[in-house]
This record gives C-alpha cells, sequence and structure tokens, in this order.
C-alpha cells in the first residue's frame, strides 16, 4: 500500500513541477537555515572536536565586588586569592579544575613588513586535561615546567607556518615582546567560537606572581577565568551550592562589602558574552519560531489547494471504500515523504552553508561535522512539518462528499 | 463595486485565512528588519565627526602590575606613571624626528582613541534634580586639529588653559542641549559650585564608531597626565614598513613598555565588518523568507484562477472586458494584502509601546511605511501572472469544464 502511495506522490508531485519546487524551496531553505544555527549552537554550547566534555563544564567568568550603600561596583576576570578560596575547594567534588586567562589577548609580530597578531592565552596544566587538542608535533607543559622553566608555549599550525614554515617547529624560539620562547608543541588551529579554547598561543600563566598574591592575600590580577568540569551534569547543583558557600566567606577588599560569583554553564556563558539582554534572546526566539512558521504555512496551503486538483482522486477512493484515517494517513504519508526530499536538499544546503561561511572568513567555524543530535533534531523538524502540513488538509478533505467530489465541482 | 470585492473574498475566507497568516507574518519580519536597517542607516549617515585617515594609534602599557593596598603603594604608582608620562613625551618627539612621513605625534589619553575605546555612557552627574549619565574624553590642547574636529561653538582649550587649573569642559551638543536648553552655553557654568566652565560645543564625535550613538560627551582637560597612547599622523600612506619599524623604535626607548599599534583606518574597517556582516546575513535569509511567502502566494493564486475557471468564464459570456477581468484579480490580491499588512500592524505596532528593540520612532515608521510598499509591489508581481491567465480564458472552454 505505501509503495503505491509513493508512487502517487511522485506522480503528483511530477504533475505541477512549480508547486513542486516551491514546496521544496521552503522546506529545504529552513531547513538549512535551522540546522547551520543548530550545529553552530551545538558547537558553542554541547560539544566540539576540541571539548568534548563542554556540556559537563562549569565557568567562572566573573567576580564582583561591590558596596551597595554606596552603590560602587566594581568586576572583572577572578583573581588569585580569589580563586583558591572559592574554587580550590571544589577540587575534590569536582574532576578537574583548570585556571586560565580570561578571553586571549592580542600580542603584535612584525615579520619583515607584515604584520602578524596573535591570541595569547595563559593556561595551567590541567587545561589540557581538559581540553583534547590534536597535536600535530610535540606535547604541552607539565606542572614542573610551569614552575621551573615558564617561558614556553604552544602553538596552533597557522602561526606555525606564518613563522616557521613548513619545517618542524619544536625546539625553536619565538618573540614575543622582545622575550624568548621556547615551542614545546604544535597544535591544530581552534575556531574562534570555542570561546573558552580559543587561542593561537598558549602559554604558562605566571605561577610566581599567581603564588605570590596568594600567599599575600592580595586583589590584583583580574585576569583568570576557572573551569570546572564536573563528573556529571547531576552534579552541577552540588558544585553550585558549595561553590556559594564558599563565596559567601570571601572578605571583600577593603573598600568593599560584598563578593559574588557565579558558576556558569556553557550555555549561560555563551549567550551572556554575545547579549547581555535577556529581550534580545526573547526577541531571536520568536524569529526563529516566526521563521519556521512560514514556510510550514506555505507547505499546508499548497497542499490544501490541492485537495481541489486531486477531488475525482479523492472521490473515487472514497467511493470505493476508503474510510477517513485511511485518507488522512495517504496525505500525512505524501507529505512526510515531499519534507523528507525538502530535508535531505536542507541537509546538503547547511553542510555548504556552513562550508561557505567557514571559507569566506565571515566566521571561523572549523571542521564542520553534523553530529548525531543535529541529524536527529533536522529529523524532528521534518516530521512536524510534515505531520502538521498533512493533518490539516486531510482534516479538510476528509469533509468531502463523495459525490461533489465526482462531479469535480468542489467549492 | 469594491464592496463586491471585499463579499468575494469574505465567502472565501477559509482558503484565503492561510494567504493572510502567512502575509502577516511575513510583514512583522520585515517591517522589524526594515526598521533596524534604518535605524543604523540614519546613525550611520551622521558626521562621525572627526578624521581617521593616516591616523595611527600607540598603546602602550607596563609589563608589571604592583599591588597598590597601601598609601605608600599608590605613592610608588604615582611616581611610576609620571616617570612613564615623560617616557611618552620623549617618545611621541622621538617618532617625529625619526620619521618623516610623520606630520604629528601627541601623547594622549586612552579615552581619546577612537574605535579602541568603547565604551557608552558611563558616569552620571545630578543636574537640577536629575541624573544625567555621560561618558568622558581626556583632551589635549592639539586633540582638535589633531582629529580635525568640527567645534562649531566657542574654542577648544588653549596651551594657557592646559596650564591653569580652572575646571573647563568642552561639550557635545547633546550635553549641551540637556543643560542649557535653548541657549548659548559657551561661557556658562555648571555642576558642584558651578565649576564646570564651558569653553565650546562639538556636533558629533562618534568615537565608539559610525553606529553608535551620540553620546552625552564632555571632553576634559587632559591634566592627570595619564597618558597611555600615543596619536600619529602620518602624510601619506606610508611604507608597508613602517609598523614595524615604529615597534622597533618603542621598544628601543620603552623596555619597561608594552606596545600595541593600530591604525585607526584598519579599526574603522575591522569595526563595520562587525557590524556589517551580521546584518547582511540576516537580510540575505530574510530576502530568502520574503520570496518563500511570495512563491506561495503565487501558488495559491495561480491555484485559485484554475477553480474559479467557470465564474470567470460566465463573467467573461455576459460581456465583462479582459482587463476588467485582470483588474479584479489584482484589487482581489491587494485586498487580501492589505488585511494582512493590518492584521500585522496589529501586532507590530506594539512595538512603538514597548519599545523593547530600542529603535527610535521615527525609524519605526520609515520601517512600517517601506516593508508595506516592498509587500504590496512583490504582491503585484505574485498577482500579475495569474490575473493575465485568468483574463486569457475562452469562455466557452471555462464554462465547457463545469459539466
Amino acid at each position: 500500500m505505501f509503495k503505491n502511495y509513493i508512487k502517487l506522490t511522485f506522480k503528483v508531485l511530477m504533475r505541477r513541477k512549480m508547486f513542486t519546487f516551491i514546496n521544496l524551496f521552503g522546506i529545504s531553505f529552513t531547513l538549512t537555515i535551522l540546522l547551520a544555527v543548530t550545529s553552530i549552537y551545538t558547537l558553542m554550547i554541547v560539544a566540539n572536536p576540541v571539548q568534548p566534555n563542554l556540556s559537563k563544564t562549569l565557568i567562572m567568568n566573573e567576580v564582583q565586588f561591590s558596596d551597595k550603600e554606596r552603590g560602587s561596583y566594581s568586576s572583572g576576570p577572578a583573581m588569585p586569592y580569589f580563586i583558591e578560596q572559592t574554587v580550590r575547594p571544589l577540587e575534590k567534588e569536582a574532576e578537574i579544575i583548570s585556571i586560565c586567562s580570561r578571553g586571549s589577548g592580542t600580542v603584535t609580530i612584525y615579520l619583515g613588513d607584515k604584520r602578524l597578531d596573535i591570541n595569547m592565552k595563559d593556561t595551567d596544566e590541567n587545561f589540557w586535561k581538559i581540553f583534547s587538542f590534536k597535536f600535530l608535533e610535540g606535547r604541552p607543559y607539565d606542572k614542573q615546567e610551569i614552575i621551573n622553566t615558564p617561558q614556553v608555549v604552544v602553538i596552533c599550525k597557522s602561526i606555525k607556518e606564518s613563522i616557521f614554515g613548513a619545517s618542524p617547529a619544536v625546539g625553536k624560539f619565538l618573540n614575543i615582546n622582545n622575550k624568548n620562547y621556547k615551542v614545546l608543541g604544535v597544535v591544530d588551529d581552534v575556531p574562534a567560537i570555542y570561546l573558552s579554547a580559543f587561542s593561537q598561543v598558549w602559554m604558562p600563566y605566571n605561577y610566581v606572581s599567581y603564588t605570590t598574591q596568594v600567599k599575600e592575600k592580595d586583589y590584583i590580577s583580574w585576569s583568570y577565568q576557572v573551569l570546572v568540569q564536573a563528573k556529571s551534569r547531576s552534579d552541577f547543583e552540588m558544585l553550585r551550592k558549595n561553590f556559594k558557600k564558599e563565596v559567601s566567606k570571601v572578605k571583600p577588599p577593603d573598600n568593599m562589602k560584598e563578593a559574588e560569583s557565579k558558576l556558569e554553564s556553557s550555555f549561560e556563558f555563551t549567550f551572556k558574552s554575545y547579549s547581555d539582554r535577556s529581550k534580545s534572546q526573547f526577541i531571536l526566539i520568536a524569529f526563529a519560531i516566526l521563521f519556521s512558521f512560514i514556510p510550514l504555512l506555505n507547505l499546508t496551503n499548497l497542499t490544501v489547494s490541492r485537495i481541489y486538483e486531486r477531488a475525482s482522486e479523492i472521490g473515487v477512493r472514497k467511493a470505493f471504500g476508503a474510510t477517513k484515517p485511511n485518507m488522512a494517513v495517504q496525505f500525512v504519508y505524501e507529505n512526510i515523504v515531499v519534507t523528507i526530499m525538502g530535508g535531505l536538499f536542507g541537509f546538503i544546503g547547511a553542510w555548504a552553508l556552513l562550508k561557505g561561511i567557514d571559507a569566506s572568513g565571515l566566521m571561523n567555524l572549523g571542521d564542520v561535522d553534523f553530529s548525531l543530535r543535529v541529524y536527529f533534531y533536522g529529523f524532528v523538524v521534518i516530521l512536524i512539518f510534515g505531520v502538521i502540513s498533512g493533518l490539516y488538509p486531510a482534516l479538510k478533505m476528509s469533509k468531502l462528499q463523495i459525490v461533489t467530489c465526482l462531479k469535480g465541482g468542489v467549492k | 463595486m469594491i464592496i463586491h470585492y471585499f463579499k468575494m473574498i469574505w465567502n472565501r475566507r477559509k482558503e484565503n485565512l492561510l494567504t493572510v497568516v502567512e502575509i502577516s507574518f511575513a510583514f512583522l519580519i520585515l517591517t522589524a528588519l526594515s526598521s533596524f536597517v534604518i535605524m543604523q542607516t540614519e546613525k550611520y549617515l551622521e558626521p562621525l565627526g572627526f578624521n581617521y585617515k593616516n591616523v595611527w594609534m600607540v598603546n602602550a602599557f607596563p609589563k608589571e602590575y604592583y599591588p597598590l593596598d597601601t598609601d605608600e603603594d599608590w605613592k610608588q604608582e604615582h611616581m611610576r606613571e609620571k616617570v612613564r608620562n615623560e617616557k611618552m613625551e620623549r617618545l611621541a618627539v622621538e617618532i617625529k624626528n625619526v620619521f618623516s612621513t610623520v606630520e604629528y605625534a601627541h601623547p594622549v589619553h586612552f579615552s581619546t582613541m577612537a574605535y579602541l575605546h568603547q565604551t557608552g555612557e558611563d558616569n552620571a552627574f545630578v543636574f537640577g534634580g536629575k541624573e544625567i549619565r555621560y561618558q568622558f574624553c581626556c583632551a589635549n590642547e592639539y586633540l582638535k586639529d589633531d582629529l580635525e574636529i568640527n567645534l562649531k561653538e566657542g574654542r577648544w582649550f588653549s596651551r594657557e588653559d592646559m596650564a591653569s587649573s580652572r575646571h573647563q569642559v568642552v561639550l557635545s551638543r547633546k550635553v549641551a542641549d540637556v543643560l542649557f536648553p535653548r541657549q548659548n552655553p559657551v561661557g556658562r557654568t555648571f555642576g558642584d559650585d558651578q565649576k564646570y566652565e564651558v569653553l565650546g560645543v562639538v556636533d558629533h564625535f562618534k568615537f565608539n564608531g559610525e553606529f553608535s550613538d551620540n553620546l552625552n560627551l564632555m571632553f576634559f582637560k587632559d591634566t592627570n597626565d595619564e597618558h597611555n597612547g600615543i596619536l600619529i599622523k602620518v602624510k601619506n600612506k606610508p611604507h608597508p614598513s613602517f609598523e614595524g619599524e615604529l615597534m622597533k623604535l618603542l621598544r628601543k626607548y620603552a623596555s619597561d613598555l608594552n606596545f600595541n599599534i593600530y591604525s585607526m583606518e584598519k579599526m574603522r574597517q575591522q569595526y563595520l565588518r562587525k557590524y556589517l556582516v551580521p546584518l547582511i546575513i540576516l537580510s540575505v535569509v530574510v530576502a530568502f523568507l520574503i520570496i518563500n511567502v511570495m512563491l506561495g502566494l503565487f501558488a495559491s493564486l495561480w491555484q485559485n484562477i484554475a477553480r474559479r475557471k467557470s465564474e470567470i468564464g460566465i463573467r467573461r459570456a455576459v460581456g465583462s472586458r479582459r482587463s476588467l477581468i485582470q483588474w479584479q484579480i489584482l484589487v482581489e490580491t491587494y485586498i487580501l494584502t492589505s488585511i494582512s499588512i493590518l492584521i500585522g500592524f496589529v501586532f507590530s505596532s506594539q512595538i512603538f509601546i514597548y519599545n523593547f528593540l530600542d529603535i527610535p520612532v521615527q525609524a519605526l515608521i520609515l520601517g512600517h511605511l517601506a516593508s508595506t510598499l516592498v509587500i504590496f509591489i512583490l504582491s503585484t508581481f505574485c498577482a500579475l501572472l495569474p490575473a493575465r491567465q485568468a483574463a486569457n480564458l475562452k469562455p466557452a472552454e471555462a464554462i465547457r469544464e463545469e459539466f
């Protein structure tokens, strides 16, 4: 029976090629955009090749000291003494804790006439355990090196190529701000949308200054970010509770009364750094819904108007005993076939779009592979499209009288 | 006649409902986008207020930071700052001497470094019982000529002003209008004990970039001498090696500082790119969406004609002219579009009440008009072909199908 339905579907599709085109265009275009957005979202929030455990990671990105009576606030990245007081006690409950500089600073290197702006990030040794960078040469630095020989770096492939060319770089020296750093390892380029991992050069954080500040209880270096990888997502609540307890015990600097900070999930962290306002998120979501509604309406509209075109066919089937559910299943089925076809084009389109965005340099995305999750979302959207756009016409159709159908005079 | 058209549309309300909803959605999205684009264009068209061509900025920062807990720490920090400022002065002179292409090199405060120092109105003072938020720039006596700032009224800080301890300010037009509405602000005073004296007024100085608002901006005298930048202008486009050689010179003279060099033109390009790329992506997406809707409208009109053959056939048979039938289809489409836009407007008008996008009313009105116009033009295109098709129906054929 379903084989017949398929045959029928294709016959109907081929009858009016323009309508078919319009349907497929709408579905595949919408799916292209939705899938592209979902994959970028997945890379940033859920998991990416460099950060497979992204969804299990909490980030302490900001500390705020305040004196609410005086109305004075100061906020910024965390400082060593604060980190040791609040995050360090979580070490037992969490899987890994890593300290690195927030964001990445840029430094300029001049190679002859060429200017090279390099992103730099200071990290501890655990940084290399939280992230799984792909090492092309060499290795990361360990704790001993951070303490004893801190003038070492790990660089990314594109920087290595523009400075050292094709030959291996490990063991060579890189001059940054008049200091020579020994190259320990070379990793694959990291796309900028992997917010916490992104940089081009990674080097040990200043261990001496860090420990001194902790010892002397100073709040000087507002520069660090802490990544806390939990054992599982269900630990988040416990970690946050304990963190809050530790923060409440902190003694803020002299002129301030209160200290505040948060452990943010990758979702909270990402959306905060792009827009502070929840209303713009609301607008985005509203836009997305409107956006997927239009092709859905289009598809429904076209299917409805085609019922009348197919009135005689419906009449004959009904006359020979097809029940309402029978007919409804057929229409939903046909629409699902159409949406799946559009969906396939959509997958190809999304893949091409992401490659195109990456190649054009608008946004650095890295290797785009759809994860299973993205396929799943795409498929769910296709099914929803198919079912909804088929149900309404099927409902309308089931009300048709056989006699009027057969006469072909449906109004 | 028009009532008749309405009647026909009403009779087929169920078929038209989906089309109406679809066009309303398209109208909503298009209105949001065009309002936003119009707002950004208006901002862009307002003068920037300074010259960015051939200007370079050097930003210096110390390699090491020291704890600032006790008064003694602060005293030392001020000493270091003083040494640093003197060093920057000497560096500026040196740059002017070494590079023949350099027109001027002046040490400046970070707050005057356009495109680099992106801030909003972070500071506030109370005036006439109201809190006025503002942003400040610490300017030296050269800044007006260096960046070719267009001073509308009064004068800029002179060399004597810089030496005096009087609190003199130059205001942006926006804050001047707030403080002294409908009056000439030059020479007036305000603030605690009326200690601030207004020297001049600048109409535009959008140092955050083209797409930023005109801010409540105050130019203070750069008296605290916190110079962490050098503003450089070159006579004509320098050799590509200029930056590298400049960096070499800077490092030679100040080994305790780190430097970044920025070309203001390049910073501007990056800035524009940051704003335009998302806007272009969004516009392309919306354009496709509208195409989608319009194709849908076209298809359903086309389908309608096929279903209304007998009606049209009868009209033709009793003597209606082709142009009249064509006209009928067009008018019906226009009525349908108008209804959709009205429904869309019921929702979009909420934005006037809850302006959650911070778009000025003028841009909103223009945005509504623009999207209405676009939708009408597009629906004309969609209706033309089906209307032509309807007009070309042969009466005999059309009626025969009925039986």
